[in-house]
C-alpha cells in the first residue's frame, strides 16, 4: 500500500531521472527523512559546498531564487 | 556555473508518508454509502471553488471574490449551525473557513478565531490558515502580534486554553523561527512545552528546537549514507565540494 520500491523504480525509468534515488519506506527513526524533520512532500533542502545547510524546507517557488543565490557566490 | 549541472548531483529520498497514505486511501472507492451531510457539503464546496475559480480566472477583482468567498462562508457556517455534531458539520466548518482565508483582508477570520469559545475545533484551523496566509503574504509579524493577542485572552487554567496558548506558541515559534529569530522563536516552543506537555503541540516544538539546533543555515548538513536504485553507494561526506539538493518526494 502506498509507494513500494517497485513503484519508485518504475517512475525513475519511465520519467528517465538521471540523478541517484535513495528509497525510504513508510517509518523509521534512523532515516534521512527523519534527521531533516521531513513531515511531507514535496520538500527540499540545500546544502552548500562545504556540507552546511543553506537552506531547509524550501517550496518550489523559493528554490530558484535560493540556487541563484548560491551560485552567485 | 549551470545551475541545472548541479541539480542533477542532487539525492532524492523518496518519501512515503502518512500524507501519501491518506491520500491513496481518499482515491479509493467508497463502500458504505456516503453520509448524506458530507455529500451536501461537498456538493457545496465544489460549487464554492468553481465559482472563486471562475472569478480569479476571468482577472476579476478583489471586491468580487470578497463578495463570493463571504457568501459562500455564511452558507457554510449557516449549514454547521443546523447539522450540529455530524460529519458534514466539520467539512462545512472547514469550508467556511477557507472561504474566509480566500478574502482579500484578513479580519474577518481574525474575528471569528476572537469570539469563538476556545474549545472549538475551529479556532486551531483558523490559527493554521493565518500562519499559512501570513507565510505566504510575509506578513509574520503581524501573525504574531495577532498570536500573542489571543493568549493574552485565553489567560484561564482550563484545560482548552492551556492547549490553545500551547498551540499559539507553537505557530509563534515558527513564525520567528522563519524571520531568522532564534532565541525568541525557542522561548515560544518552550513555553510551548512548557504549558501543555503531553501535547501535540508540545512534541512539533521539540521538533522546532530540533531545527533550530541542527537544521539551520550554516549548519553541518546532518550525515547519511545507503545505496541508490542501482546498488551504488551514496554518502553525503563524498558530496564536499559540491552543492547538493535534496529533493524528498513521494507518491501522493
Amino acid at each position: 500500500m502506498g509507494g513500494s520500491r517497485k513503484d519508485l523504480e518504475k517512475i525513475v525509468r519511465d520519467n528517465n531521472v538521471t540523478w541517484q534515488q535513495v528509497f525510504e519506506g513508510k517509518d523509521g527513526e534512523k532515516t534521512v527523512k527523519a534527521f531533516y524533520n521531513v513531515n511531507g512532500v514535496p520538500d527540499h533542502y540545500l546544502i552548500d559546498r562545504r556540507g552546511k545547510i543553506a537552506a531547509r524546507h524550501l517550496r518550489e517557488k523559493d528554490l530558484e531564487q535560493e540556487l541563484a543565490a548560491l551560485f552567485k557566490k | 556555473m549551470n545551475t541545472r549541472k548541479a541539480i542533477l548531483l542532487g539525492v532524492a529520498v523518496v518519501f512515503v508518508g502518512v500524507v501519501a497514505v491518506q491520500a491513496w486511501r481518499w482515491r479509493q472507492p467508497v463502500t458504505k454509502p456516503p453520509d448524506p451531510t458530507q455529500q451536501a457539503v461537498s456538493v457545496m464546496a465544489d460549487k464554492a471553488y468553481k465559482e472563486i475559480q471562475t472569478i480569479k480566472k476571468s482577472g476579476g477583482k478583489p471586491d468580487a471574490i470578497d463578495e463570493a468567498a463571504k457568501r459562500w462562508a455564511d452558507t457554510a457556517w449557516r449549514y454547521r449551525e443546523e447539522h450540529p455534531k455530524t460529519p458534514g458539520a466539520k467539512m462545512a466548518t472547514s469550508l467556511a473557513l477557507q472561504m474566509l482565508a480566500e478574502m482579500s483582508s484578513r479580519d474577518e477570520l481574525l474575528n471569528r478565531a476572537k469570539t469563538l469559545p476556545a474549545n472549538d475545533e475551529a479556532v486551531s484551523f483558523i490559527i493554521y490558515l493565518l500562519y499559512r496566509r501570513a507565510e505566504s503574504k510575509k506578513d509574520l509579524p503581524a501573525f504574531i502580534a495577532f498570536a500573542e493577542d489571543l493568549r493574552e485572552r485565553r489567560n484561564g487554567n482550563q484545560p482548552e486554553d492551556v492547549t490553545m496558548r500551547s498551540r499559539l506558541d507553537y505557530h509563534i515559534g515558527l513564525a520567528y523561527d522563519a524571520l531568522h529569530n532564534a532565541s525568541q522563536a525557542r522561548a515560544a516552543f518552550e513555553r510551548a512545552i512548557q504549558e501543555a506537555p503531553a501535547s501535540l503541540w508540545a512534541r512539533d516544538s521539540k521538533l522546532g528546537i530540533y531545527e533550530l539546533e541542527h537544521l539551520s543555515r550554516g549548519q553541518p548538513a546532518p550525515r547519511f549514507a545507503g545505496t541508490d536504485l542501482d546498488g551504488k553507494p551514496i554518502a553525503l561526506a563524498n558530496l564536499r565540494g559540491r552543492t547538493v539538493l535534496l529533493d524528498f518526494w513521494g507518491k501522493g
